[in-house]
């Protein structure tokens, strides 16, 4: 049983599932930032995963035929999406434009909670795939036990 | 014969072989669950024994069971490829019956090395 590769597949996608629910959590604190960091509007960011090559792990299962190294998933990169601000009539605020107008982040709260939610869900799979593993590995040390 | 034969232990070897690579298969598939144009994996093995089995009338022995080996290949994407490809309900399946299956082998080769076991003390305990 080859634990350390399952484990680390099982280690990459819980990494890519936590990324997405902290970027939901940026998401969702910055819903009302009129500026970011930089001074321009903050827009909702964006996970893209992709799967991994097994050259990055050390001693991975790659049968030098094998055509699938399976090397688990990672996060390549936190986008900024392009979604249209919400505009807000509030002319008192230091940030409004000259009509009067404040440009907040379209930050959908349905969409982030969705994918927050089924971030935790494939967060589990992956924890469970993880127990999988290791009681398999255990059970591999009982080989010849006598009870 | 009562005896460590090469045949069923190499046979409880490599079918350990192919539920560790199959869960490796299945925890790649789940870990890429969000991951836009992945090609879920599987392992083909049974397939290979079944084989075997329907080919050739006669008993399987070392020189047939060489040619069988687990390997990882592409699993086919049912019709609805709209989105993620990974069924994780399936999967999540998959990797139950599997470590079943696993903990299953493993106490068979249990069994069969306590006859051997028993053989050597003389059924003594």
């Amino acid at each position: 049983m080859d634990y350390a590769t399952a484990f680390a597949i099982s280690a990459s996608g819980m990494l890519v599932a936590r990324t997405r629910v902290d970027v939901t959590a940026v998401n969702l604190a910055n819903a009302y930032s009129t500026r970011s960091a930089d001074g321009t509007l903050f827009t909702p960011l964006q996970v893209v995963a992709a799967a991994k090559r097994a050259d990055l792990f050390e001693g991975m299962l790659t049968r030098a035929d094998s055509a699938f190294p399976l090397g688990g998933a990672e996060v390549v990169e936190v986008r900024r999406t392009n979604v249209p601000p919400r505009l807000v009539f509030e002319p008192h605020h230091p940030d409004a434009d000259a009509t009067g107008f404040v440009a907040y982040p379209g930050v959908n709260p349905v969409a982030e909670m969705v994918n927050l939610v089924a971030a935790t869900r494939i967060y589990e799979a992956n924890v469970a795939a993880l127990n999988a593993a290791k009681s398999m590995a255990l059970k591999a040390l009982d080989i010849g036990k006598t009870s | 014969m009562f005896g460590i034969d090469k045949l069923t232990l190499g046979l409880v070897n490599m079918a350990l072989n192919a539920a560790s690579m199959r869960h490796t298969t299945i925890a790649n598939n789940i870990a890429n669950a969000g991951t836009e144009g992945y090609q879920p994996v599987r392992v083909n093995f049974e397939e290979q024994l079944g084989a075997l089995g329907a080919s050739s009338t006669a008993r399987i022995s070392e020189s047939t069971l060489a040619g069988v080996r687990p390997f990882v290949e592409p699993a086919p994407v049912p019709g609805n490829k709209t989105g993620a490809a990974v069924m994780v309900d399936m999967e999540m399946v998959r990797l139950a019956q599997n470590t079943l299956l696993y903990q299953a082998i493993l106490g068979g080769l249990g069994k069969k090395l306590a006859i051997v076991s028993a053989a050597i003390t003389g059924g003594r305990r």
